[in-house]
Formats: structure tokens, sequence, C-alpha cells
């Protein structure tokens, strides 16, 4: 079971000698060839606190990844990073990819990757981040993508005019549009999230 | 240990002498291909990083069990969970509230080296 505060503990105690040794060792790891240990060690690194030299160190040593995009832009909140980090979102198999691998690594600190959950987040207030968000559902094989249209219904309910328009607008599947329409309903209908 | 057999034509989903009503699609590409899977035992996720879509209406519990295909397909994130939210699912096996509880209690009642580690798929 995923269980985020033994991972976090067990984080700890690995580095405790020095938080700086830990930022290290997952700097390293998110250096590295291995698609895994890269992934896995963006997840981890991204659920520490962040100082100015940890960020910068991200900047300057991280490769050009979406992880990288995704470090910089969740721990600066600035405007740019975020339209970096959503502009080079993953399309296709690269996004395909990047599931397998989370699925692979048994689902590490959340369900859905976190790259996609703050893509989904930052889809309430950005249109860039919408139309990536639906073209994203719209070329998913991922059965376990549920998460992300049960998201999206939520905002539905809320944006209705802004959510239908951007459907059309990215030429949403007809099965895409139907599912979150009818997945809205039934949410509204039983008042939950 | 038994494994667990999914129908896609009655919507069955059996361990052992329990049969569990579920359904699969047909959302997204549909009912999960006919096939042997297994079972990620270890990795099964719980709790509130999944939403409504995983939840059992009846006890309001979270959980998701997943499954990879013994065999070449281009579908992944094959899963089995309660139905929740609106009937149906993306392709995953969801079992319905009625059943789903029951499934679960029996799932968390069984020995880690116990629990079902194969599925078969099959109309």
């Amino acid at each position: 079971m995923i269980n985020r505060p033994a991972i976090l503990i067990t984080l700890f105690l690995f580095g405790c000698s020095s938080e700086s040794s830990l930022e290290t060792r997952l700097l390293d790891l998110i250096n590295t060839n291995d698609s895994h240990s890269h992934h896995n060690a963006c997840i981890f690194l991204s659920e520490l606190s962040f100082s100015e030299r940890l960020l910068s160190d991200v900047k300057n040593r991280a490769p050009e990844s979406i992880c990288k995009h995704y470090l910089i832009a969740k721990k600066s909140n600035d405007k740019l990073a975020i339209d970096t980090f959503i502009k080079n979102f993953p399309m296709g198999q690269d996004l395909e990819h990047i599931w397998s691998i989370h699925r692979k690594s048994g689902y590490p600190i959340e369900f859905t990757p976190p790259y996609l959950t703050y893509l989904t987040k930052l889809a309430a207030s950005s249109d860039l981040a919408l139309d990536k968000l639906i073209n994203v559902l719209n070329q998913t094989k991922a059965a376990d993508s549920e998460n992300i249209t049960d998201s999206l219904a939520a905002l539905y309910n809320k944006q209705e005019n802004r959510i239908t328009n951007a459907l059309s607008k990215n030429n949403a599947s007809i099965n895409l549009t139907t599912f979150i329409k009818e997945t809205a309903e039934h949410l509204k209908r039983t008042n939950n999230e | 240990m038994s494994d667990l057999t999914f129908n896609t034509r009655n919507g069955f989903l059996t361990w052992g002498a329990e049969h569990y009503k579920s359904m699969s699609g047909p959302f997204g590409e549909g009912t999960l291909p006919i096939g042997d899977y297994t079972i990620a035992v270890y990795n099964a996720v719980e709790g509130k990083g999944l939403k409504t879509a995983y939840q059992d209406t009846a006890t309001n519990d979270r959980w998701f069990l997943p499954l990879s295909p013994q065999f070449s397909t281009h579908r992944d994130g094959f899963g089995i969970h309660p139905d929740g939210n609106k009937p149906g699912t993306l392709g995953c096996i969801g079992i319905q509230a009625s059943d789903a509880g029951s499934f679960w209690r029996r799932w968390n009642n069984t020995p880690m080296t116990a629990r079902p580690t194969k599925l078969t798929v099959m109309k």
C-alpha cells in the first residue's frame, strides 16, 4: 500500500546524517540513465521542502526533462516556469512511458504520476494547462486514468462553460466528452468531490 | 491459493466459491482483453490519493489492485477496484457496490502469501 508518511520517514532516516546528503543523492539519481530511478527520485525530491540552493542545484544539475520542469515549476511557483512545464508536458508514447514506469514502481507517493496531478491542478486556472490535459486524456490508453477524468469532471461542475469550450476547441472525442459530462452529473447528484 | 477469474459475459469476478458482481468497460476502449493477468499483490493502492472513481459507495473505502497482462497488448493500467461514481470503467474490473465490501474484507483477511496472484479473463 502507498504509505506516504512511512516513505518520507524512511527517506529522512536514510539521509538523517544531513538533509543535504539526501538531496544530493536524489539529485544524483535524477541524473542517471535508469528511468525508474530518475522517476522515483524526482517524486521523492518533490516531497522535500526546497531551499534556494536546492532549487538552484536542480536548475543547474538536473537533465532537461519533465522532472526538471516539474520541480522548478512546483517549487518556484514562477509563471514562466509553470508555462515551460505545461508546454513541455509529454504526450503520446512519452507519456505512456511515464505511466508505465509509475505503475511498475508501485505507484510511489500517489496513484497518478505527480506531473499529471500537477497539470490537473493547473488546469483549474490555466487555459494552457487545460488544453494540454484534454489532449492527454484524448490520447491516453491508460485504464487507470479515471483519477484524472474524475478531477476534470469535478472542474466541469464548477466551470461548465469553460470546460465545454475547451473540450470542443481541442476536438475531444465524443467518448471522452460524454464520459466527463456523465461523470460530472453523477458527482453532482451524489454531492461528491 | 485460488486464482481469480473474470467472465466478461456475465460480469462475475470469481474467487474460489465466491462470485462478485462486476463490470469492465464500456468506456475508453471497453472491456479488458481476454487472457491471463498477474495481480500485483504487493503493490495494492489504498486511500485518499484515489478519487471517487475507485470508491466503494457503501463503505467509502478506496482501493486498487494493479493487473499486468501476461500477453502483448497496446493497453495498460488495468486493475480491480470498486466501481465508484458512474457505473462502468475504462477497462478495469469494477466490482459493484453490493459486492466490493465483501471482496475487500476477504482480501484484507487473507494472508499476503495466500492472496491470488493470477487473474484469468474469459468469455
